[in-house]
């Protein structure tokens, strides 16, 4: 359900809702921007850019252009990869790729891969899917981009996506 | 109802929700889940379930990490707003009785929303307050005389358990708390027998079938015989007809 009542009021500027936004969302957007930075420090401090966006922009949701929880994702995707990008700049020989399949589901390359949270993901989604999930929605790349990444037709791309969150949507509900 | 599977199917409201489509097959999408609740749940689970996918990705305590935003005025709402703000008032006016006609919409889904928050509000009153009346009947059966309470003691193959039995032999029935049993494994339940001692005669009294459901951990049992005691073991699933005392969790003497 989206909390129409509280975009309302975030849009007038209201602070308790922003602080109700910020508990609803706050976690999902850190999990995001922790999915493309992979650096914890970075992403505590990008939250907080992103939640300052998130009240200073709120005018800009149109909820005729997609779900709100939408326009949360964007700037955080947005905001994460903008800092990666200026990282690189600054630093030539550290080659960040956001289009690279790194598979962020793996293991080794999470510094929270003991907690059963993610954990319970990795179990039930084969590696396919853990990286059309990494590519479309953590990192949102397009889905051409993606179907080349993976060396699948668009198609399915697009069933094979639909069938990996069937698999996350009986996770959580079962 | 098929051309709803088939959009469904298509993989376009997972696309939406990442934020992958074009602005018009979004503004295409927002149109069709708005004119069918079936699409419109759709969307509402994906979303739920990428919510709870990003948040576990990265599980953190977030509460200090808020940002304030006290100082920070909202944008266009600067002193230089102000300036103008005399001059621009009737326009805005007009602008905003329009916006306001139109927004009504907006603010009657708002309100359907809070209305739905209530419901869901009210059944929880509802059932704090059934609670309470089964929480009443419990006291009353609990401060009835001829009850004797008797603790049931871990056995060795788990030290931590324990329940708590409250017998009254006028009805014949046991109260049993067993909220520190450990919860069964997959396919194993509790069977509660009724024991004489001299010789050991255990009667089934009844499997704590619904365990994991029954959050109190509180049951209650008709007792057969007139016991001297009780005991708890895990059974396969269904029960056995004798109990395995390997699995003899708890065990508890009536005081005669």
């Amino acid at each position: 359900m989206q909390p129409d009542l509280l975009i309302l009021r975030l849009k007038e500027g209201d602070e308790k809702a922003f602080q109700r936004i910020y508990e609803l969302y706050g976690n999902s957007l850190l999990g995001i921007i922790f999915s493309i930075t992979q650096d914890e420090v970075v992403s505590q401090e990008l939250l907080q850019d992103v939640f300052i966006k998130v009240w200073d922009k709120s005018n800009s949701y149109d909820p005729k252009k997609g779900r709100f929880f939408t326009w949360l994702l964007n700037i955080a995707r947005n905001t994460a990869i903008d800092q990666l990008r200026s990282a690189e700049r600054k630093n030539k020989n550290k080659q960040v790729s956001l289009d690279e399949v790194h598979n962020i589901f793996d293991k080794t390359s999470h510094i929270q891969s003991d907690s059963i949270g993610l954990q319970k993901y990795i179990d039930i989604l084969g590696p396919l899917c853990q990286q059309i999930i990494e590519l479309l929605f953590f990192k949102g790349l397009t889905q051409r981009e993606s179907a080349k990444k993976l060396k699948m037709p668009l198609g399915t791309l697009k069933t094979k996506n639909r069938n990996c969150i069937n698999e996350i949507r009986t996770q959580i509900n079962g | 109802m098929d051309s709803v599977e088939k959009y469904k199917d298509s993989g376009i409201l997972e696309l939406y929700v990442y934020g992958l489509l074009s602005e018009e097959e979004s503004i295409e999408v927002t149109e069709a889940i708005q004119e069918d609740s079936e699409l419109k749940t759709e969307v509402e689970e994906i979303e739920k379930a990428l919510i709870r996918l990003a948040a576990d990705y990265y599980p953190k305590d977030i509460s200090a990490l808020r940002p304030s935003v006290a100082s920070r005025n909202k944008a266009g709402s600067s002193s230089g707003f102000f300036a103008w703000f005399g001059s621009a008032a009737a326009v805005l006016l007009l602008i905003v009785s329009g916006y306001l006609y139109f927004d009504n919409k907006g603010l009657q889904s708002a309100i359907t929303n809070l209305e739905d928050e209530n419901q869901q509000l009210e059944e929880q009153i509802i059932d704090a307050r059934n609670n309470i009346a089964e929480t009443n009947v419990l006291l009353d059966s609990l401060r009835s005389r001829n009850i004797s309470r008797l603790a049931l003691n871990a056995q060795e193959i788990d030290p931590d358990a324990f329940a708590v039995g409250y017998y009254s032999q006028e009805g014949n029935k046991l109260i049993l708390d067993a909220q520190y049993l450990p919860e069964p494994p997959e396919g194993m339940v509790y069977q509660v027998w009724a024991l004489e001692f001299d010789p050991l005669t255990p009667l089934s009294i009844g499997l704590l079938d619904d365990f994991k459901e029954n959050e109190e951990g509180i049951f209650y049992l008709n007792v057969g015989s007139t016991p001297q005691g009780f005991g708890i073991t895990l059974e396969p699933e269904g029960g056995s007809k004798t109990p395995t005392l390997e699995r003899l969790y708890v065990l508890g003497q009536l005081s005669t």
